[in-house]
């Protein structure tokens, strides 16, 4: 993909006028990461890019709030103020809306890290997204790797946790329901396996497609400016993109719920299965 | 810029432009067919959810939670619609 944006940046230096998807492929080059640094270990190639610093910043962020909101929590001798307020109430909606609800009481007090964690992170990963600063910041779930590692995440915590909750044997022989004709039992299994891939493979592409989709919606609009060739498009298109803006905050609260509910209703089915 | 007249169009077809032309068009085709069934499906979503609400307003944190969730879900495969589309114009 790198390849196609200096494909295009080519030709435009050409002198070569621009064909039609020249411009799509402009504005999807600025969704993509941009390498600053790289090097080699292992034989592999590890890219350093602004995608990685925007992860770093939010992991940061994260353990900069929490830290301090953690410490506070068992304040009892005077107000503890509208920060500490609010974020206590997003961990208290996680912990007893969510996790409390739906995960199995064994291991709620256990797994409600992990839950948060997924939370906390995606959710200031996103919001991150939306500081227009030009190729330092971006948004780092914006990267099919990144949305990748979490679904990874989960698939591992499905997997593992399962095993070791009920132990691999009946783990594995609880996929397929009893009291089928013997068969189509195979298929069955086959098929329950390949949900688990494909259900971590969704919860890849939901967050990272509703991620890119939002930004290139902002930035088409801002490029109308550049199809119509005039100035008399900007105000028209700094209205739409605001408005679209404030739809990608709704967008990533709500993204960051969804992961997260969905990583609870598959961890929780594949540590208590329900015969 | 985009070719305004026939002569153009035929321009960038005849200089190897055509395999873009084709990929262009069928993402753009994918991309709205992919918008028309998730916008179905969300609509009528709301629709029902606003149903349930209006027979028993008591349950209607219940609904909304519901709807919202639904919607998310079908927003997703909506969006792997959107990401074939884009594979087809970049890659």
């Amino acid at each position: 993909m790198v390849f196609l944006a200096t494909a295009s940046a080519a030709a435009e230096q050409g002198g070569e006028e621009l064909a039609a998807g020249d411009m799509f492929l402009q504005l999807f080059c600025h969704v993509q990461a941009h390498t600053f640094t790289s090097f080699e270990l292992f034989g592999l190639t590890f890219n350093i890019t602004n995608h990685t610093i925007m992860q770093g910043v939010a992991a940061v962020v994260c353990l900069l709030i929490f830290y301090n909101v953690a410490r506070l929590a068992t304040r009892t001798d005077r107000p503890r103020g509208a920060f500490q307020n609010a974020f206590e109430s997003v961990v208290l909606y996680v912990r007893d809306e969510m996790v409390y609800k739906l995960v199995p009481a064994q291991y709620a007090d256990k797994l409600l890290p992990l839950f948060l964690t997924f939370f906390i992170f995606i959710l200031f990963s996103n919001l991150l997204g939306l500081f227009p600063i030009p190729s330092i910041a971006g948004t780092s779930t914006a990267n099919l790797a990144v949305t990748a590692s979490l679904s990874i995440v989960t698939l591992l915590m499905m997997l593992v946790g399962g095993m070791v909750a009920v132990g691999p044997i009946k783990f594995w022989t609880s996929l397929v329901p009893h009291g089928l004709p013997a068969p189509i039992v195979p298929f069955i299994f086959l098929i329950e396996v390949a949900g688990m891939f494909i259900k971590a493979g969704a919860l890849t592409l939901r967050l990272f497609a509703n991620m890119i989709a939002g930004h290139l919606v902002i930035l088409a609009f801002f490029g109308l400016v550049y199809v119509m060739q005039s100035y008399v498009v900007m105000l028209p298109a700094l209205v739409l993109a605001i408005f679209i803006t404030l739809l990608e905050v709704l967008v990533a609260f709500l993204q960051a719920y969804v992961f997260t509910f969905l990583s609870i209703i598959f961890v929780s089915m594949a540590i208590h299965p329900e015969h | 810029m985009l070719p305004e007249t026939a002569d153009a169009v035929n321009d960038v077809a005849a200089s190897g432009g055509f395999d873009v032309m084709g990929k262009g068009l069928g993402a753009g085709i994918g991309a709205g067919l992919s918008v028309l069934g998730g916008g179905l499906g969300i609509g009528r979503l709301a629709a029902s959810a606003m149903e349930g609400t209006a027979r028993q307003p008591e349950a209607s944190g219940d609904i909304r939670l519901g709807m919202i969730i639904a919607a998310a879900l079908i927003e997703g495969f909506t969006f792997f619609g959107i990401v074939v589309a884009l594979l087809l114009v970049v890659l």
